[in-house]
């Protein structure tokens, strides 16, 4: 079913080239995406793949060569400040805050950055206390908090003022697994409950499988794939069957499981181990027909499946490998 | 939010910013304020030490308040110039380009705080260093604000124009140090009455504030304008070309790296 209502963020044809005294980069090649209200949307990609030179071209801080941003209906290279106004940002490798203010002060200068008063964010600033568990730290300097606290009090200030679009490069980075799963937590509760939509770019998997409804896998600053993250699993994620025989397959067996299957065998002990990759499990009568020429007795079947992280990697190694299927 | 944004907001927001920063770098603001009274304490018995009794006591004024006038002007640059070296320098830089009020405004409220905390404070060390050495200058202080918020705009645009060339060459700290002699240059060339020099930069005020407390002298009335054209002038000039550098900036993707 397709989305009726205006997208609050639609890229389109994005082009960006760095040019240098001795080379030419072509950044973002032809980007185009849509983003809506109340969604949270991952951008993943190596490093270098143009996620970064995205996101800054969206915030206006990178002047791209050419394509279209809108935002919430506004050209973003002929409405800067209305774009600004309706962008948070949290960018990746900048310290984002103020070390020397405390959280409070940091969102009331941020948002007063965007015209508003500390009387029109008053409940916000309570609301990002309370949930951020600033509580207790709001009268102390940022720099005395820890990488993951000051993440924090970056991200409440990305929300401060509403805006209805977030942009949050790498939020991750750099943060303990612990302080990890957490954000996850806050970023799905103020998505929701905010009605922002959400832009990640991130390398740490398990986060954005965890966090985003849509992702769009980008390589060389193009994009090989954009789909929801259920969908790349159903599509990408292949199960590792370990099938344990007591006795060996002849050569026979072995070379008709390879000409059809991403097959592995190994000894371990007197057990016989195979390893077969499959994405379909119809795929089995096949392989219980080649071991039934032997009749070989099988010990134990277990299925091992891909994690998300496999599936990127999947993605981005076979290039496009969706449009083939 | 539904609020709209406003410009007060802006304004408040960094004047809270400024001065929670004064406070919790107090040593840091302690140190530089005692520096300034130590020289001006230096200027009031060293060169009559160095020069013995020949030195004249306006020669000894026109010193000091040349020394004020310079550190003025020098602060008036920095605001703009120095303020993207150090917002870079701490990787808020892009955050304040963010601002939907325009980039140019939260400069022009920092460069505001910064020149009434300095014409503050300056004057109140000036003060302390007179009761200290018993040596008064007695001058129409409102004339002498006149003339100088005519006039400081132009250090302002000067500023501007460093501060963008500091967004695309990114070691320029050297260079801006360099600038504070250059400055003396414009606080110390006879910028009253009218030539040549009156055009450059602060020249034909700081010139004009020397006239007024050294000699109590009065200025024909086209003299006012004359003075807000130029500071119109060189801001005007300094914000486009700081546009400029900011677009070229932009598209080379220097806002964020240092």
């Amino acid at each position: 079913m397709e989305n009726t209502k205006e997208p609050i963020l639609k890229v389109e044809n994005l082009c960006k080239t760095y040019r240098a005294k001795t080379k030419t980069i072509k950044a973002v090649n032809n980007i185009s995406f849509e983003g809506n209200k109340g969604e949270i949307f991952g951008i993943l990609g190596p490093n270098g793949s143009g996620k970064t030179t995205t996101v800054k071209s969206i915030a206006t801080i990178i002047y791209y060569d050419s394509g279209t941003i809108i935002v919430d209906g506004y050209d973003n290279k002929k409405h800067q400040n209305l774009v600004k106004q309706r962008i948070g940002a949290v960018l990746e490798g900048s310290r984002n805050i103020y070390w020397r203010l405390t959280p409070e002060e940091n969102m009331i200068y941020f948002a007063g950055l965007k015209g508003l008063s500390k009387k029109d964010v008053r409940s916000n600033i309570e609301y990002f206390l309370e949930t951020l568990d600033l509580k207790d730290v709001r009268n102390k300097q940022v720099r005395e908090f820890s990488k993951g606290m000051q993440q924090k009090v970056a991200v409440a200030c990305a929300f401060i003022t509403d805006p209805k679009i977030i942009l949050l490069d790498e939020p991750t980075l750099g943060l303990d697994v612990e302080t990890s799963r957490q954000m996850q937590v806050w970023i799905k509760k103020i998505a929701k409950e905010k009605d922002a939509f959400i832009l990640i770019t991130s390398h740490d998997m398990r986060f954005v499988e965890n966090v985003c409804e849509k992702v769009a896998i980008i390589k060389d600053g193009k994009i090989i794939i954009k789909d929801t993250i259920n969908n790349l699993k159903k599509f990408f994620i292949k199960k590792v069957y370990k099938i344990i025989l007591s006795e060996d397959l002849d050569n026979i067996q072995k070379e008709k499981l390879k000409e059809s299957y991403v097959v592995r065998f190994e000894k371990d002990k007197d057990d016989f181990i195979i390893y077969l990759t499959i994405d379909d499990d119809s795929f089995l009568y096949d392989i219980f027909s080649i071991l039934a020429i032997k009749k070989q007795i099988i010990k134990s079947i277990e299925i091992e499946n891909d994690d998300f992280e496999d599936v990127f990697l999947e993605i981005i190694h076979k290039n496009g490998v969706k449009d083939e299927k | 939010m539904k609020n709209k944004p406003r410009l007060v907001n802006l304004f408040i927001a960094e004047g809270m910013k400024y001065w929670f920063e004064i406070k919790r770098y107090f040593f840091n603001t302690i140190s530089s304020l005692l520096v300034i009274y130590i020289i001006f304490l230096v200027y009031f018995f060293g060169i009559k030490f160095i020069s013995g009794p020949a030195i004249s006591t306006n020669r000894l004024d026109a010193v000091i308040i040349g020394y004020m006038m310079w550190m003025l002007a020098l602060i008036g640059f920095q605001g703009t110039s120095y303020l993207v070296y150090d917002e870079m320098q701490r990787g808020t830089f892009e955050q304040m380009y963010m601002s939907s009020l325009g980039l140019e405004k939260v400069f022009f409220f920092r460069v505001f705080y910064d020149t009434i905390f300095s014409l503050i404070f300056s004057t109140l060390i000036l003060l302390l260093t007179m009761i200290t050495t018993g040596r008064y200058f007695t001058f129409n202080v409102l004339h002498f604000l006149i003339i100088f918020f005519l006039s400081i705009p132009s250090m302002w645009g000067l500023g501007f124009i460093f501060g963008g060339i500091a967004l695309i060459f990114k070691k320029i700290s050297s260079f801006l140090a360099l600038m504070q002699f250059v400055i003396i240059v414009f606080v110390a060339v006879d910028g009253y009455p009218f030539g040549l020099m009156s055009f450059l930069p602060f020249a034909a005020g700081a010139s004009s504030i020397q006239h007024l407390i050294n000699n109590h002298g009065t200025f024909p009335l086209w003299w006012y304008p004359f003075l807000l054209a130029i500071s119109i002038f060189y801001l005007i000039l300094g914000i486009l070309i700081f546009r400029l550098l900011l677009k070229k900036a932009r598209k080379m993707n220097l806002l964020g790296q240092y």
